[in-house]
């Protein structure tokens, strides 16, 4: 998931990583309207996202997980989606980003369902 | 809790099965290593987003800053290239260029080709660029290319000319790339500003630099030029331009230009207030008059979330002793007695004629754009005339477009290089001229009193079309 954010995700006159790219569109403004700038804003901070899931993995925190996970996982769908719509050439990294997005966000729905099912054995 | 290799932290929620409590005997130093090391990584991410958060893109250097541009535009990277230039300036630039390309596409100006990631048929190509800076202020480095070469490579059937346009260039083969052009003579500057600590490029302080020189004028003390002073409303901001304008009140219109976009302007305007001051003085010696008896306004957003300011009425009356000349809009016509002895016929907006086949575009000129900075507000001339511009283009259809080029070539250059742009390169020039077939378009040499460059000389530009002749003509300096 964090390892998306630095693929290659847009080829505007040079290759930008999905975090430099969200880094310049948002100091250029060009970020679009008031949902696309806070979710470009959220999207820089995907790395720490991605840590802090892996702390609370470690810690055995699963719901935390799950919830850090599906967070991160839609804001790189979103993300990936919307750079989709604009004029802008996307490179693999999208695509990437939006494949590893989705397999968080199933992740969660698993680890969620998984962990309500053993508090219903017990 | 639950962890046997240690004390609780607090973080564990359930208990574990029994070999994998004992397998944690051994885990729990590389779990707890793991967790510290995950800590660090978020605490390094984290200040990673806030510093992207809050950055603008700078740059340590003058020299950095120029070379980012440089490198931009060589890449063809639109995005490197706005992120080179001062906030305020690529504030105002941003998304009414991506919107220019959308317009000029639909149009068929250029063709579907055109990207603003890579200008297909043009390649950019600088080599051994050295650069070189002199301070102007603490905060101001005009940047100078001391060693170097730029050469531009064109291939005439794979730029994205629009099928609009392919009717005028005869044979897109036949434009050729222009010699490469060396760089060590120090002639090429760009200025380069430092706003919070980094250093952008200025697109203004260049512009207003070049001029400074090619005047002779000494550099003016920086931050000491006129002070904006913005009104309490959209509104009210393009009232008293109106209002200073007709007091011939060439400081308070430049008071009225918002800080950071018109800073340049601000600076510089120290060396030719003087002059425009004395040109004014003439003016009134000789009776010259102007009054604003009718002005009404209507605001509302623009796209870039600004207020753009509608003028639905507006009449000008100059006195000069003679006949007034007087100038009246009346939100659908305009009327202007006392320029030519036989008047001039009223242009009207949905009177569309072959005479006047963009009239309804050509009324986006009666628009300003005005921005609030730190409360007040000011009208912001370069989003006022991009904003005309697109407006202009946005009213603009396709195919009705292209039959009247077809017709009558030259109208295309009109919407393209529009009046205010002709006065306004102007002031820069010394005075210019349109001329198309029979008919003439002057903007007066030395408007508010500038000397025109001793050096400059007429350059036309001439463009071959099936239909007609159209030729450009603009003095510029001679260097």
């Amino acid at each position: 998931m964090a390892a998306a954010g630095f693929l290659p995700w847009s080829r505007t006159g040079r290759s930008r990583s999905g975090l430099e790219l969200a880094r310049t569109l948002h100091e250029v403004g060009l970020s679009g309207d008031r949902e696309a700038r806070i979710l470009l804003a959220v999207f820089l901070f995907t790395p720490f996202l991605a840590a802090t899931v892996w702390v609370a993995a470690l810690a055995r925190r699963r719901l935390l997980v799950a919830a850090l996970g599906a967070v991160t996982g839609a804001v790189a769908v979103a993300a990936g989606v919307l750079l989709r719509t604009t004029s802008l050439r996307t490179a693999p990294g999208v695509d990437a980003a939006v494949a590893a997005g989705i397999l968080a966000l199933a992740g969660a729905g698993f680890l969620v369902f998984r962990v309500k099912h053993e508090k219903g054995v017990r | 809790m639950t962890d046997p290799g240690g004390p609780d932290n607090g973080l564990e929620s359930y208990v574990p099965s029994a070999p994998e409590a004992s397998a944690g005997t051994t885990r729990a130093p590389w779990r707890k290593a793991g967790i510290a090391l995950g800590v660090v990584v978020a605490l390094v991410a984290g200040l990673f987003g806030l510093a992207a958060l809050t950055s603008d893109g700078g740059e340590d250097s003058p020299e950095s800053a120029v070379q980012k541009l440089v490198d931009a535009l060589v890449n063809e990277d639109v995005l490197g290239a706005l992120e080179a230039l001062v906030p305020a300036e690529r504030a105002v630039l941003r998304g009414r260029t991506v919107e220019l390309g959308d317009q000029l596409r639909r149009l068929g100006i250029v063709d579907e080709r055109l990207d603003l990631a890579h200008v297909a048929g043009a390649d950019l190509t600088v080599e051994g660029l050295e650069l070189g800076s002199e301070r102007l202020s603490d905060d101001i480095a005009a940047v100078r290319a001391t060693k170097g070469s730029i050469r531009l490579r064109v291939s005439g059937e794979e730029l994205p000319i629009g099928p609009l346009l392919k009717d005028l260039v005869a044979d897109p083969g036949s434009i050729s790339s222009p010699p490469p052009a060396d760089l060590s003579g120090g002639e090429v500057v760009l200025v380069a500003v430092r706003r919070d600590g980094d250093w952008f490029v200025s697109l203004g302080y260049t512009a207003a630099e070049l001029a400074r020189r090619d005047s002779g004028a000494e550099v003016p003390k920086f931050g000491h030029g006129v002070v904006p002073k913005g009104a309490s409303s959209p509104e009210d901001a393009v009232r008293q331009v109106a209002a200073a304008a007709a007091a011939f009140d060439v400081r308070r219109v430049i008071e009225l230009t918002p800080p950071g976009e018109a800073d340049a302007l601000h600076d510089y305007a120290p060396l030719f207030l003087p002059a425009a001051d004395r040109a004014v003085a003439e003016m009134r010696d000789q009776g010259v008059q102007a009054e604003v008896p009718t002005l009404e306004l209507e605001s509302g957003p623009n796209k870039e979330g600004e207020t753009r300011v509608t003028i639905k009425r507006l009449t000008v009356k100059v006195t000069s002793g003679q006949e007034p000349f007087v100038f009246d809009y009346d939100g659908r016509c305009v009327k202007i007695d006392g320029l030519l002895e036989d008047g001039l016929p009223p242009m009207c907006r949905d009177a569309e004629s072959e005479d006047q086949p963009f009239s309804e575009a050509a009324f986006s000129y009666f628009d300003l754009t005005t921005v609030e900075r730190g409360g007040s507000w000011f009208v912001s001339p370069t989003g006022s005339l991009l904003d005309a511009m697109l407006d202009t283009l946005r009213a603009l259809e396709r195919e009705k477009l292209a039959e009247v080029v077809k017709k009558q070539p030259y109208s295309l250059f009109y919407l393209l290089y529009p009046t205010p742009f002709l006065y306004g390169s102007a002031m820069f020039t010394g005075g210019g001229s349109f001329e198309s077939g029979e008919e003439t378009v002057s903007a007066p040499a030395r408007p508010m009193g500038l000397e025109a460059p001793a050096t400059s000389v007429p350059v036309t530009a001439t463009i071959e079309a099936p239909h007609r002749q159209t030729a450009v003509t603009s003095r510029v300096p001679a260097s």
